[in-house]
């Protein structure tokens, strides 16, 4: 309920809100495709031995 | 008017073997810096690493790096068109690298990237020629600096127990305000003078930012940086009005959060990063009569808009900026895994006072680490159940615990393979989707591969590499000369503009020269 009471005192406008979908899409294959499942051992890999 | 600048970008590389295992990255970097010697058919060697025919430098710095230098340039949207070209370039070598290589089961390549687990980082660095007075620099900018990270790369507070979202992961790691190492101090204000040109000619050297994978972000990165650098040339003072009462400090919160996040004023009152950011902004566009470079108007109306946008929350940040991409992203991933973005701030409050306390016998104890916490021995169950309340208060669990954990090692990860360079970039397969709205101009990043900037003494550099490299000399390069060992001459580029190609017979070189050396 409070949801919508926000959008209905902010309205997304459509073309926002067909954008918004279009990211949250993209951002979601995105997310699936690069995670190993093996976080930890990727980390483990990605190591920096002397930054700047 | 011109000025000179250009950048640098540290890449971080690494890669497992069939057996899903990391191989090591010391004998990697040493192999991967030998292919791309054998590789790249058009460069010189130097004392440092291969100049490229585009006139720009890859090497494998001392921190155990690949990194690229682009050539010189006189615009800040040139400076960007040739990161990328490093990218490319980058990700053509380790794609070759990876083909050539029978142990390589998987390469990995980003351009902006820190290591979580350690503590530390890649950095990306600028360079801009000038002609102020150096003592004045440091008060100048410090405020300026301090406020850029308005435009940073986004990530977490490596400091954090659990997960602490920042705008710039570099903020956290400045320890000093002003000092002349880069790598274990890292200050806010670098004070490394070394201005590879003739006398008079300064360079700055910024190494307080990380590369951004938005060209809005790395235009803004460059272009502000030059205006105002600019006009401090031309005598104004412009962190006067602005100074901080602790730049160190104020970097840190001010990387907190866009909006909502003060820091004190040496004169007293607090000051925002957006506050500050316009004060600057507005100097330069009263001064743009004196400031007359091509591109002065596109970056100041550039930086308007994005201050703008950030002041008033637009919906254009978050598909603009790398950091407000990157919050986006992150809080999809926990939303997924049914953690609220919103508790992430309880659950550093709760694991920090434990942590605290840890630290208080700390000769008795390991390192702090979450994952102790998952198998707490008595001592530590007491003091969870100190903050079960705590916890309870926000609708959260120690039971929660565990998934919090695994979330934070996934979104590490997520940040890492954000700037990873390639079609499985984070970053890049969201631009490819159309999903983001960050590009300035069309930069036709596959010709910076290959062609020279044409207005400084890259295009020199770059055009005898191309031309000796096929010819049967041996012949080294650096920022300022080029040595051709068969005929005994040097190119001399002290002069950053310059167009002509003079060489002169120099008969100290010895066949002993170690840029000489076949």
């Amino acid at each position: 309920m409070v949801t919508n009471q926000v959008e209905a005192e902010n309205p997304v406008e459509p073309d926002q809100r067909e954008a918004g979908d279009a990211f949250l899409r993209a951002a979601d294959a995105a997310i699936e495709r690069a995670l190993s499942g093996t976080a930890e051992a990727f980390l483990a890999q990605n190591r920096q031995l002397g930054g700047q | 008017m011109t000025t000179v600048m250009g950048g640098e970008t540290e890449y971080a590389i690494s890669a497992r073997d069939h057996a899903g295992q990391p191989i090591p990255q010391g004998p990697l970097l040493a192999r991967f810096f030998a292919h791309t010697t054998a590789a790249l058919k058009y460069s010189s060697m130097s004392s440092r690493g291969r100049f490229l025919r585009n006139g720009g430098l890859i090497y494998l710095d001392a921190g155990l790096h690949m990194e690229w230098a682009t050539p010189e340039v006189t615009c800040p949207f040139e400076a960007v068109r040739y990161l990328e070209a490093g990218d490319l370039i980058v990700q053509d070598i380790a794609t070759s690298f990876a083909a050539g290589s029978s142990d390589i089961s998987e390469i990995f390549c980003s351009r902006t990237n820190v290591d979580y687990l350690s503590g530390t980082l890649w950095a990306s660095h600028e360079s801009y020629m000038h002609r102020a007075n150096v003592k004045e620099l440091p008060a100048q900018l410090l405020p300026f600096l301090a406020s850029r990270v308005l435009f940073g790369a986004g990530g977490w507070d490596y400091r954090a127990p659990a997960l602490r979202f920042t705008l710039s992961p570099r903020a956290h790691f400045i320890s000093r305000t002003i000092d002349s190492d880069s790598q274990y101090t890292r200050p806010l204000f670098h004070t490394k003078d070394e201005p590879l040109s003739g006398p008079g000619i300064h360079r700055l050297h910024v190494a307080c930012s990380e590369r951004a994978c938005s060209q809005t972000a790395s235009v803004l990165r460059f272009g502000t940086t030059a205006l105002v650098l600019a006009l401090i040339e031309r005598g104004a003072r412009p962190g006067s009005d602005v100074a901080l009462a602790s730049p160190v400090w104020a970097v840190d919160r001010f990387a907190a959060a866009a909006t909502g996040v003060s820091a004190p004023l040496l004169r007293g009152g607090r000051t925002t990063a957006l506050a500050i950011q316009r004060h600057y902004l507005s100097r330069v566009e009263d001064a743009m009569d004196q400031l007359p470079f091509p591109w002065t108007s596109d970056v100041c109306a550039l930086w308007r808009r994005t201050l703008d946008d950030i002041e008033e929350d637009r919906p254009r940040v978050a598909v603009t900026l790398d950091w407000a991409i990157k919050q986006r992203l992150f809080e999809r991933r926990l939303a997924q895994r049914g953690i609220a973005w919103t508790s992430l701030r309880t659950w550093n409050t709760a694991l920090d006072r434990i942590r605290r306390r840890w630290l208080k016998d700390a000769a008795q104890r390991p390192p702090f680490e979450l994952a102790t916490l998952l198998n707490p021995d008595g001592w530590l169950r007491t003091e969870m159940g100190k903050l079960s309340r705590l916890l309870g208060r926000q609708g959260l669990s120690w039971e929660q615990l565990p998934a919090l954990a695994a979330a934070r090692l996934e979104l590490f990860e997520l940040d890492a393979k954000f700037g990873a360079l390639g079609e499985n970039g984070i970053f890049n397969a969201l631009d490819r989707a159309g999903a983001l709205s960050h590009r300035v101009r069309d930069l036709d990043v596959a010709d910076a591969v290959v062609t020279p900037p044409q207005d400084t003494r890259a295009k020199i550099r770059g055009d005898v590499v191309l031309r000796l490299s096929t010819e049967a000399t041996s012949y080294g390069a650096e920022w300022t000369r080029v040595y051709d060992r068969a005929r005994r001459r040097e190119l001399d580029l002290m002069n950053p503009f310059e167009t002509d190609e003079r060489w002169r017979e120099v008969s100290y070189l010895e066949d002993k020269h170690p840029l000489l050396r076949p």
